[in-house]
């Protein structure tokens, strides 16, 4: 190799490392911004269970934020807690939030929406999971998700009904706007449990979600989130 | 002259350099962006017209009576887009999906349907899905014939690239056994209707060289990462909300967006690539931002053109230099050349009776296929090379002609008789004078010189097609069917939406201007890969092929370039 050659990657080496180093700086400026939002958020939640009586099974999950295919994800095994962070989302998907955040108005912007869509609404939703893994619930991906659901549902009536009324409005939009993607003549929870590892990541999941929110909100008797603790999200003890 | 310019601005000029620029976001485009970003190249892709990300397309899901002109199109639309609103797919419910033909004109020595895509994803959003692969029938025609030149590659080449390509996009289909067809990974096919398994059987036992199959389709019968399945809705040309379709919005740029190696820049018109004498080598390219109408330069050390085929000409022709003074890599006087494009317009149909007691669910998104069966054992037409034929059965709605009201309702809520039809692409030669120049006494709007188009369907497309009609009667017949009618009119080209041809791979760089991995002859840091690529035409869709060839390319070139080659 020539003098030249390898004066020229040790250029490149460095010109990566500094990159690196500059995009890891940024990183960790916006994970400081909101790392103790969720902390103080996953802890309000396990405190009401708490204040329940109840003693959790697992220690309150470790935040990982790090932008899942669906934005939030429970990782079981390891009690960790994946979370997207609006600041390293790829551009095609800040766009479909800024998309959504103008069609709102009020001046609402992407990474608002975001921020109350991801790290309320899908936060506490996994946190929902959390619960169920300490009360060792093991049920079908339809019946898991919308117990996880119901979880979150009876938390934000409680704590902030109009966060959960505008959530709602998204919700029934995204249902008018995405056509029910299980094949005609299939039921859509037997659908969602053989494709449950294909489909988050993409318009059907959100489609799906959305349902279940909008399903479990219409549940009568209203649960409150004491009852849905108890419960863990099933819709019977 | 491009490329000798000093740059002062070294700030801008380091924050307009990547690893590799791509020019165009259609199929090819697309394909080429995810291989590159998911190789680690930090990737500037270029599209002149305006971004669509998926799944936000605005007409999705509206129904008809939501459109002003209940789908058809106003004479503002016909003016808007005179050549567009030549192909059956332009309407009002994806209009905004393609180019504005006023804005954007070109000359046509003989009329050319030049369809085109304004939009991030191009034509990807638009085409009809067709899955196929090409064999050595296709890759050793020209050599057998002693038709222009020999493709520098055969099936086996491409064979592992197509495997990969369509595992990626999701294929449905048969393996049926087909040596001119070869089969592929395919997801499960769509299913025949009771009528069409009836022509099958029929058309099989009646002609022992020819096969119906299920047609093959880049529609997904089963989820994939993120990408739901198709709903059979017949919407896919307005964008599919669950991605169930390929596309480079649904599919191959979430992929390169996860990477986080890749810049998207719509709006961006490339006008030529900079090319610098000393080292022998393209650096960049020029653009003019069609929002701002600025002049922007932007360099990399690869670049992949892939603008579709006319416009990549445009753009080879429309940069010169004293080392390529009739455009870049132009030594063999073969850009622009060789156009050619699938030519069509067999509507052959007839009534079915019976079957009255069976229907179908939804709208299938591709119709049955019936695989090349002229010339492919022995030479037995008029004509080289040969065609292959869609076809389908449905049943339409009830008449009625004699009610009004409620009794109206009724007999249209009724199905109506089974109808089948068919319909055939053919291929084209490839011919040295079906070319594309530019034309500097005229100019566009941003000063760039005129396309002229110069390409017509010859003696052996016009003989093909008057066998494609007495071909296509001739089945009508055999299977029974009734009321047979064929309307046989060749078509114009361009109006396929299949061109190629313009800057054709081969083995000698007299004679080609790409070698066999799509690069430049002339130019080694210049890779093409759309359609233009295409050393003859087959009559089988050549999408997955761009897509193979996209995929090969870009291994080779990054392996290149990690040699230090380029």
């Amino acid at each position: 190799m020539t003098a030249k050659k390898i004066i020229i990657k040790f250029l490149v080496l460095l010109f990566i490392i500094i990159q690196f180093t500059a995009a890891k700086a940024q990183n960790a400026d916006s994970v400081n911004a909101v790392m103790p939002k969720l902390i103080a958020l996953r802890d309000d939640f396990i405190n009401k269970i708490k204040a329940f009586g109840y003693t959790p099974d697992l220690a309150p999950p470790e935040i990982i934020l790090d932008n899942p295919r669906s934005f939030g994800n429970y990782e079981n095994e390891k009690n960790l807690l994946h979370i997207g962070e609006w600041n390293a989302l790829p551009p095609n998907l800040k766009e479909i939030f800024n998309a959504r955040a103008t069609e709102i108005g009020n001046g609402m912007t992407g990474e608002n929406y975001f921020n109350l869509s991801i790290h309320r609404w899908v936060f506490i939703h996994e946190l929902g999971h959390w619960w169920r893994a300490c009360q060792h619930q093991k049920a079908l991906p339809y019946a898991n998700e919308s117990a996880a659901n119901r979880i979150a549902l009876a938390y934000w009536r409680e704590q902030d009904s109009a966060f959960l009324n505008f959530m709602l409005i998204r919700f029934q939009n995204n249902i008018k706007n995405i056509p029910n993607p299980a094949p005609a003549g299939e039921q859509k929870e037997k659908y969602l449990n053989e494709n449950y590892q294909k489909l988050p990541g993409g318009p059907a999941y959100i489609w799906y979600q959305a349902t279940m929110i909008v399903d479990a909100n219409n549940e009568k008797p209203i649960v409150s989130f004491r009852q849905a603790i108890d419960r863990a999200g099933n819709t019977t003890n | 002259m491009p490329g000798d310019s000093l740059y002062i601005n070294n700030k801008s000029k380091k924050q307009n350099t990547y690893d590799a620029i791509i020019v165009g976001s259609g199929i090819s485009g697309g394909w080429a962006a995810k291989e590159l970003c998911e190789k680690g190249l930090k990737v500037l892709l270029l599209e002149r017209g305006a971004n669509v990300v998926h799944p936000n397309y605005p007409t999705a899901t509206k129904d008809p009576w939501e459109f002003e002109h209940r789908l058809h199109l106003s004479k503002e639309d016909k003016t808007k887009h005179a050549v567009q609103s030549r192909h059956w797919s332009f309407r009002e419910d994806n209009k905004h999906f393609y180019i504005n033909d006023q804005e954007n004109p070109y000359d046509e020595t003989k009329r050319f349907d030049w369809i085109r895509g304004d939009i991030v994803g191009g034509r990807s959003l638009l085409w009809s899905r067709a899955c196929y692969r090409w064999s050595d029938l296709d890759f050793e025609a020209n050599l057998k014939d002693g038709i222009a030149i020999d493709w520098p590659i055969r099936y086996k080449d491409i064979a592992p690239w197509y495997d990969y390509a369509e595992s990626f996009i999701g294929v449905s289909g048969n393996a049926d056994g087909i040596p001119q067809l070869p089969d592929g990974i395919f997801q499960p096919p769509f299913e025949m209707n009771a009528v069409e398994k009836f022509f099958k059987q029929k058309i099989e036992n009646q002609f022992s060289d020819r096969n119906v199959i299920m047609g093959r389709t880049a529609n997904l019968t089963k989820p994939v990462q993120g990408r739901g399945q198709c709903q059979a809705r017949d919407l896919c040309h307005r964008g599919c909300p669950f991605g169930a379709y390929f596309s480079t919005n649904a599919s191959t740029m979430p992929a390169a967006y996860a990477t986080n190696n890749l810049t998207v820049r719509p709006h961006s018109l490339v006008n030529k690539v900079l090319y610098d004498e000393q080292k022998q080598k393209a650096t960049g390219v020029e653009i003019i931002d069609t929002e701002t109408n600025q002049t922007m330069e932007f360099y990399s050390r690869i670049i992949f053109i892939n603008a579709s085929t006319v416009a990549t000409s445009f753009i080879l022709l429309n940069s010169i230099s004293s080392r390529f003074p009739n455009g870049l890599g132009n030594g063999s006087d073969q850009v622009g050349r060789n156009l050619m494009d699938h030519h069509k317009g067999l509507s052959a149909s007839a009534s079915v009776e019976g079957f009255t007691d069976s229907y179908y669910r939804g709208r299938r998104p591709t119709p049955l296929y019936i695989p090349r069966f002229r010339n492919v054992k022995k030479k037995d037409a008029n004509f080289l090379r040969g065609y292959h034929y869609g076809a389908s059965a449905y049943r339409g709605r009830q008449e009625g002609d004699n009610e009004i009201g409620e009794a109206l309702k009724d007999a249209m809520s009724e199905a109506g008789e089974w109808q089948m039809s068919l319909y055939s692409f053919g291929e084209c030669l490839p011919y040295r004078d079906n070319r594309i120049t530019l034309n500097h006494d005229k100019k566009d709007k941003w000063g760039r010189p005129i396309i002229t188009v110069n390409c017509e369907f010859k003696e052996n497309e016009k003989a093909m097609h008057e066998d494609m009609g007495r071909t296509a009667k001739e089945m009508l017949e055999a299977t029974g069917f009734k009321n047979i009618n064929i309307s046989n009119n060749i078509s114009f080209p361009g109006n396929a939406n299949h061109e190629m041809g313009t800057a054709r791979m081969g083995k000698d760089p007299k004679t080609s201007v790409l070698n066999s991995f799509n690069q430049m002859h002339e130019v080694k840091n210049v890779f093409i890969t759309d359609g233009s690529c295409m050393t003859s035409g087959a009559c089988v869709n050549p999408s997955l092929t761009y897509m193979a060839l996209t995929a090969r390319a870009c291994d080779y070139a990054v392996k290149e370039m990690k040699k230090m080659n380029i």
